[in-house]
């Protein structure tokens, strides 16, 4: 276990009212793993940039313990801590080149050669693709260039875990895309404990070996991307990442189909089938089934098939080339279907008539909110 | 081939530049005026000093530079000159940086206070350093005969001199840099930490270079100050350490010789000049852009918190001080007899309403006359720069900003000179002083003007413009409301300025216009503090008012509130 933060809270004083508190973190316990990338994920407010902080050591710990490697870090001051953290402005030294940015934490280790130092410096500027820059001076690089010295600059350290703190955020579309895939690349390749804060869940789902929901100061939920998305446990995160359609509906028993245990659960008159997982349910409990919109399929209402979808009217048609999304009303709801590699000649129209399906086994079920 | 699409450009530029001005008569008419006004009240007056220095009998020679200099007394006077300046300069410097790096990197108690008694120096005149120095350290002093019985304590010469010149320009240090420290991201403070770095070492390798510009430009502001205060060494300086400003004063007023005044006033300018472009133009360049990001909430991690209170200790005993200087001078003036005899009296008072009652008047006259033409001279000009495109603004700019750098005595004996006959005799007049002043403070309220312009979108005055209303217009209802802070700023120190101005304006007055930075000189010289102390007290009192005044007036004619933030 590389990184243990155990039942921490961080509380601070209001900044306009001295007797109120805010919680900024409550209780949150995480453990990470050897060589693991874990993302801190959530809204502006739910506290993930807080706790990262206090795992570098800027931000004091008001209850509860950190350790790294099996040490007690809780009370020890950034740079005794053997982090290494990639800030979201870069927090280049504008009087240093890029050289002497990278080197800067390695010269301050009195132990090191100075022939050790350099070749450290180089295969760390090779790694990340600046090599022939090391003369030039910050103002001199662009954005992408800045961003890869501030990563140099804390591999270089060879540090017990790298923090990033939402370090793509003021780069522009595309080479947030690239980045975000070289620093998982780096960081699969040296073998690195990291841990990633960040608000973009595409980046996350990139990125992370396991994606920690946030909301205000919780933990909402732990898991794999694949957990994440498919098996949220709340609402909130089943809408936080992706979208979601949640159809409601009603638990009536449950059966065995195909060697998997499912539940049958009525929406309306219907029956649809759908896997059991956790949560668990009972008879007669009100639910909700999270159907993704590129799970939901749109059939043409013959009139004739009653029983084998919902039925539905197209309220909304939007074409976006890879994609074509509807807004289908049905059952009192609004829906969203996205469907892949549309066929031109065939799109539904505003107003059509239509009979909504889904995959059962991509389903899942939540309670009723 | 070639030639003649080039040729249509140029006359389609031309025509298109001739159609400009014809579309904005005011504008163009504005800039001639400017060119004009600071040509005759800026340019002027300097070359006339210059031409008189440079006056012999077979014409333009050195003759009057090689008979001042020639004697090893004015010879002094130069040493003394430049050693005080670079003393101040790094002892200012010194104590503005601790200040500033306390104020902004560290979280003792007391800020406001602190901050409040560390800018005092600079809403009074330069010289109540000096006054209160006598009062302490005189021959009557406070502290050397009453409390310490030391009868023989010569406080004149460069311990007195380096006191209170340090005492009065080292807000200037601190304000300047308790900018930059504030400027420098906390980020890039933190990552030095993260990467390993001690306390001492994120100070030694991250903020002190980061620094560096700022503390190189404050050096020099402080040196160009030292230079041209006149009031301070006046008082204490003494015969025995001659500096250039006193010494050209005394070569007009006691020997009345113009030449050799105008000389020593032009060696005074050289080292100024120097360090003004130094200052302006290659520091200027220098300065790290550096990106802030969130700003760290914890601010106790840059000092330990032994070293915190010890740097708090030092604010505090130099605070102490600043409260001792101005304290004395309030008791001061209210005491019977310094010295001798120190009841309660108001004798001093009834002194100032008697005699000095004419150059209370003519003050507030002259600084009420010169400060709104100043600030609204200061905008019309920044926005001239910053918005208008024409052959010679960044000589128009240099040349107003020129003001700035010239000492004070030069200035004055600049007017005299120039403007002693016809067709402008104004010697002995209110205008010369008004005029004086409006053009000495015009670069204050200009540089906020362009810096405050340069942070406003043109695209919201080509939105005014775009809907139909003329550059005139839209500077008085769109751009002025919006540099309203730095007009605001810029008044306010043009007024303090105004009031507090001695170096210049000594050379200005007359019998039918004092001033009362003059009287406070003058009685001085004459022995009678208490009297002096009791000006002083009614000056910093009509600043103090004046301030609010001026913000509630500026608040109601461009209908926002002001905020003063030092």
């Amino acid at each position: 276990m590389k990184v243990v933060i155990d039942n921490v809270s961080k509380v601070f004083d209001h900044p306009q009212n001295p007797e109120k508190k805010v919680v900024a973190v409550n209780k949150v316990s995480l453990t990470i793993n050897e060589g693991e990338m874990v993302t801190l994920l959530g809204p502006s407010g739910c506290g993930k940039t807080t706790t990262l902080r206090m795992v570098a050591g800027f931000e004091t710990v008001t209850e509860g313990r950190i350790l790294i490697d099996g040490v007690d870090v809780t009370y020890l001051p950034p740079n005794k801590r053997d982090t290494a953290m990639v800030f979201q402005s870069y927090a280049i030294f504008p009087h240093l080149d890029v050289r002497g940015n990278v080197s800067f934490g390695l010269n301050l280790k009195k132990h090191l050669s100075e022939a050790e130092r350099k070749t450290r410096v180089d295969r760390v500027l090779s790694l990340v693709g600046l090599t022939g820059l090391e003369e030039r001076s910050p103002d001199q690089l662009s954005g992408g260039q800045q961003q890869r010295v501030a990563l140099a600059r804390a591999i270089v350290m060879e540090p017990s875990v790298l923090l990033f703190d939402e370090p793509l955020s003021n780069l522009d579309a595309k080479l947030r895309e690239s980045m975000r895939n070289e620093i998982r690349a780096l960081q699969q390749r040296i073998g690195i404990t990291g841990l990633y804060v960040t608000h973009d869940q595409a980046e996350a789902m990139a990125l992370s070996d396991r994606i920690v929901i946030m909301r205000n100061g919780v933990v909402e939920q732990v898991g794999t991307p694949i957990e994440i998305y498919t098996r949220p446990v709340n609402h909130f995160v089943a809408d936080f990442i992706g979208r979601a359609n949640f159809i409601g509906g009603r638990v009536a028993a449950k059966k065995v189909q195909g060697g998997q245990e499912m539940y049958e659960v009525y929406v309306g008159e219907l029956p649809f089938l759908v896997p059991c997982g956790p949560p668990r349910f009972s008879e007669g409990d009100f639910v909700d089934i999270l159907v993704r919109p590129e799970n939901l399929n749109l059939e043409p209402h013959d009139g004739a098939a009653e029983g084998t979808g919902l039925m539905g009217v197209v309220e909304k048609v939007t074409y976006f080339g890879s994609t074509v999304e509807y807004t289908v009303q049905a059952g009192g709801q609004s829906l969203l279907a996205v469907v892949s590699n549309p066929m031109v000649d065939e799109l539904y129209r505003v107003g059509e008539r239509v009979r909504l399906t889904f995959n059962a086994k991509a389903a899942h079920l939540l309670p009723r909110e | 081939m070639q030639t003649q699409p080039r040729l249509y450009t140029d006359l389609h530029g031309m025509r298109a530049r001739i159609e400009r001005i014809k579309g904005n008569p005011a504008v163009s008419l504005t800039i001639v005026a400017a060119f004009l006004l600071v040509g005759v009240f800026v340019v002027y007056p300097l070359v006339k000093v210059v031409l008189k220095s440079l006056e012999s009998p077979d014409g333009l020679g050195f003759a009057t530079y090689v008979k001042i200099f020639s004697g090893w007394y004015m010879r002094r006077a130069l040493y003394n000159t430049l050693l005080v300046g670079v003393l101040t300069a790094v002892i200012g410097v010194a104590i503005g940086f601790i200040f500033a790096f306390t104020m902004a990197k560290t979280d003792v108690p007391g800020k406001k206070i602190i901050n409040l008694l560390a800018i005092l120096p600079v809403v009074s005149p330069p010289f109540v350093g000096a006054v209160a120095i006598l009062l302490l350290f005189g021959s009557n002093g406070l502290i050397t005969t009453q409390l310490l019985g030391l009868y023989d304590f010569r406080i004149y010469g460069l311990k007195g001199l380096l006191l209170a010149q340090v005492m009065t320009f080292f807000p200037i240090a601190y304000l300047t840099l308790r900018g930059v420290l504030e400027s420098i991201g906390s980020s890039l403070e933190d990552a030095a930490f993260d990467l390993g770095a001690s306390r001492w070492e994120v100070f030694s390798k991250v903020t002190l270079p980061l620094a560096a510009p700022g503390i190189a430009s404050a050096l020099l502001v402080l040196f160009i100050e030292s230079l041209a205060d006149f009031g301070n060494p006046l008082v204490l300086a003494g015969s025995q350490f001659p500096t250039l400003a006193v010494q050209a004063y005394l070569q007009i007023t006691g020997m009345y010789d113009l030449a050799g005044g105008a000389a020593l006033a032009v060696a005074l300018l050289f080292p100024s000049l120097i360090a003004f472009v130094l200052q302006k133009y290659w520091l200027g360049k220098k300065r790290y852009v550096t990106v802030t990001g969130k700003p760290s909430r914890n601010r106790s991690m840059a000092v330990s918190p032994a070293m915190k209170w010890t740097l708090f200790g030092f604010c505090v005993a130099v605070s102490a001080l600043v409260l001792l200087f101005y304290g004395v001078i309030f008791v001061g003036a209210f005491s019977r007899l310094w010295g001798v005899d120190h009841s309660f009296s108001l004798r001093n008072f009834e002194y100032v309403f008697n005699v000095g009652l004419e150059a209370v008047k003519d003050t507030l006259l002259v600084a009420v006359t010169s400060t709104p033409v100043s600030g609204v001279l200061g905008m019309v000009l920044a926005f001239l720069i910053v918005r208008q495109r024409f052959v010679g603004r960044r000589t128009l700019e240099f040349v107003s900003m020129l003001n700035y750098a010239l000492p004070g005595t030069l200035v004055g004996i600049g007017y005299l000179l120039a403007f002693h006959e016809p067709p402008l005799a104004l010697t002995g007049t209110l205008a010369i002083l008004v005029l004086n002043f409006v053009f000495r403070y015009v670069p204050v309220g200009m540089q906020g003007g362009i810096a405050s312009l340069q942070q406003i979108d043109p695209a919201i005055e080509e939105a005014a413009i775009d809907l139909g209303a003329t550059t005139a217009r839209t500077f008085r209802k769109v751009t002025l409301p919006l540099i309203a802070p730095a007009f605001f700023s810029g008044l306010i120190f043009a007024f303090i300025r105004a009031m507090t101005a001695i170096s210049s304006a000594i050379f200005l007055v007359s019998a039918d216009w004092q001033l009362m930075t003059v009287q406070i000189l003058s009685q001085v010289g004459s022995g009678r503090l208490g009297v002096a102390a009791a000006f002083s007290v009614i000056l910093i009192g009509v600043i103090v008012v004046a301030m609010f005044v001026i913000r509630w007036l500026v608040s109601r004619t461009l209908g926002i509130r002001v905020n003063v933030n030092f």
